[in-house]
């Protein structure tokens, strides 16, 4: 599903993002990006989504190689991939409901699909009930939940998640972790970045260690 | 289709509310910038009206020396009568003359009296063929009539059209060069009006951007935004000069005013409803045209 292939970012003669990274992430797999900060965990992710190109090498997305696409082609790409900030990204002069539909506006939803979709998005996530509410009115578990929703109300086949639980408390991240991998099980390939190691190895199938740009372990079996 | 049609204007809509204060102050920047040639250009249509009036009532008038026999102003109408710019020619005698006087000018008619004898002389009014009336007077023609005998002074009214036009013709050009101006400046200002949007919206552009909107999807409102505010725009223009227009159009009804001065010329006029569409549409062009440099320029997707 994804591929990374020799694949170098640099953005200065010295500075790299990523360094001859090789890596492999099949379909269905739950993965995650380990590592301190700086170690190219959101560049890693970052170029999934086509949000970077690579300098050297090639980042292979369902088949497509990502340098290679078109302008054009990158939100069709999008639409594919689901992604989940740290900070959460929500409009806070949006509801609840406002803010998961607007995913689906790009692609025409009729107004009756759209609510429909919205509304089962939300009671997976648990949030059903809090609609009508503003972001800024939910705890911030609630908002990652929302987030959340709102990266899956497209059906997408790839969860990104970059550091999902950054501003969290323990228990807030279990929920989310939690959350991430019932995704998972549902059949969507979940990559998340997190420097949080006792949660990563809890739930992890697959561990790639990156530091300072270069991937220096990758740990666990991937789902066939 | 209708659901991609329903959420333009569902965005569209929701940006304009979400924004209003600062569209409105767009709508009347763009309003005022219009209206300024927007009222060059009626002055100046109703000017052209009135200079056309003012052909179609045009006159050469021959005046004849007090001391002329009948004979002899009746051989000079008939002489001018065979120059080919004439159509008709009347003559006034000084008793129509001095008649005319006192009813134009019923105030000054106790002066005409107390002179006691008739001081007007009596003259030929000279209607030209409408070919001749638009046309500069040339020389030639006062000259030859100048010349007969009797005739002491030729006032040929085309002089005073040739001025007119003179001062219709700049003031077309004012108009003109205002209007180019001006029409830039509505689309700058709709163009960073847009400009303002994108940044405020940012966050959401972000946003969409991530969940795999296209260029177009995210353009599409801001472009039709940039629209609304030009015909908007120009609407509060056409209002601005519309209310002008009624104030003049209401003290030239009223008494003692330029337009009886202006020798009985037509009334008024408003502008027809084809120039008023087209004015409106123009504005939705140029702001179709600042939010579209402006999400060229400051929209990267």
């Amino acid at each position: 599903m994804i591929r990374f292939h020799r694949v170098t970012k640099r953005y200065g003669p010295h500075t790299y993002g990523l360094h001859d990274v090789t890596a492999h992430i099949a379909k269905g797999e739950m993965a995650f990006l380990s590592g301190p900060s700086g170690a190219g965990k959101t560049t890693f992710l970052r170029m999934i989504y086509a949000a970077e190109t690579p300098t050297d090498g090639q980042v292979l997305v369902a088949g497509r190689n990502i340098a290679k696409l078109r302008e054009s082609s990158i939100p069709y790409l999008r639409r594919n991939v689901g992604v989940v900030f740290q900070d959460f990204r929500l409009l806070a002069d949006r509801s609840v409901f406002e803010n998961v539909a607007m995913a689906l506006e790009p692609l025409a939803t009729p107004r009756e699909r759209l609510r429909q979709k919205t509304m089962a998005v939300l009671g997976q996530v648990g949030m059903q009930v809090k609609i009508d509410e503003k972001p800024n009115a939910l705890s911030g578990g609630e908002q990652q939940r929302i987030a959340i929703a709102r990266a899956l109300v497209n059906e997408p086949a790839i969860i990104l998640a970059d550091e999902p639980t950054g501003n969290l408390d323990a228990a807030m991240s279990q929920q989310i972790f939690d959350l991430l991998r019932d995704i998972n099980l549902r059949g969507a390939t979940v990559v998340v970045a997190s420097h949080n190691d006792d949660l990563v190895a809890r739930y992890a199938q697959r561990i790639f260690r990156l530091e300072r740009g270069r991937l220096t372990a990758t740990a666990g079996e991937g789902r066939p | 289709m209708r659901d991609v049609v329903y959420g333009l204007f569902g965005r569209t809509w929701r940006n304009l509310r979400a924004d209003w204060w600062a569209n409105v102050s767009t709508v009347f920047a763009v309003g005022l910038a219009m209206s300024i040639p927007l009222v060059f250009a009626l002055l100046a249509w109703n000017l052209g009206r009135l200079v056309d009036s003012f052909i179609g009532h045009l006159e050469v008038v021959a005046y004849i020396s007090v001391d002329a026999a009948d004979t002899q102003i009746a051989a000079a109408a008939e002489r001018i009568r065979q120059m080919p710019p004439v159509e008709t020619v009347t003559v006034v005698t000084r008793e129509q003359a001095l008649q005319r006087f006192v009813e134009e000018m019923p105030d000054a008619a106790g002066v005409a009296h107390e002179l006691g004898d008739n001081p007007l002389p009596p003259s030929l009014e000279i209607v030209l063929r409408p070919a001749y009336r638009d046309l500069p007077p040339t020389a030639d023609f006062t000259a030859q009539i100048a010349r007969l005998p009797g005739v002491v002074e030729v006032d040929d009214g085309r002089q005073w059209i040739g001025r007119l036009n003179r001062v219709l013709r700049y003031l077309w050009m004012i108009t003109l060069f205002m209007g180019l101006f001006l029409t830039l400046a509505s689309a700058l200002l709709v163009g960073h009006a847009i400009r303002l949007a994108i940044y405020r919206r940012r966050e959401e552009i972000g946003i969409y951007r991530l969940v795999g909107a296209t260029n177009r999807f995210i353009r599409g409102p801001l472009l039709f935004e940039g629209f609304v505010q030009g015909a908007a725009g120009a609407a509060v223009g056409l209002a601005i000069c519309g209310a002008l227009y009624r104030y003049v159009a209401h003290r030239l009804q009223t008494g003692d005013s330029l337009q009886h001065w202006l020798l009985g010329g037509p009334d008024p006029r408003w502008f027809p409803p084809l120039i008023v569409a087209a004015a409106a549409a123009i504005g939705g062009l140029l702001g179709l045209i600042g939010s579209f440099a402006s999400t060229r320029r400051f929209l990267r997707i």
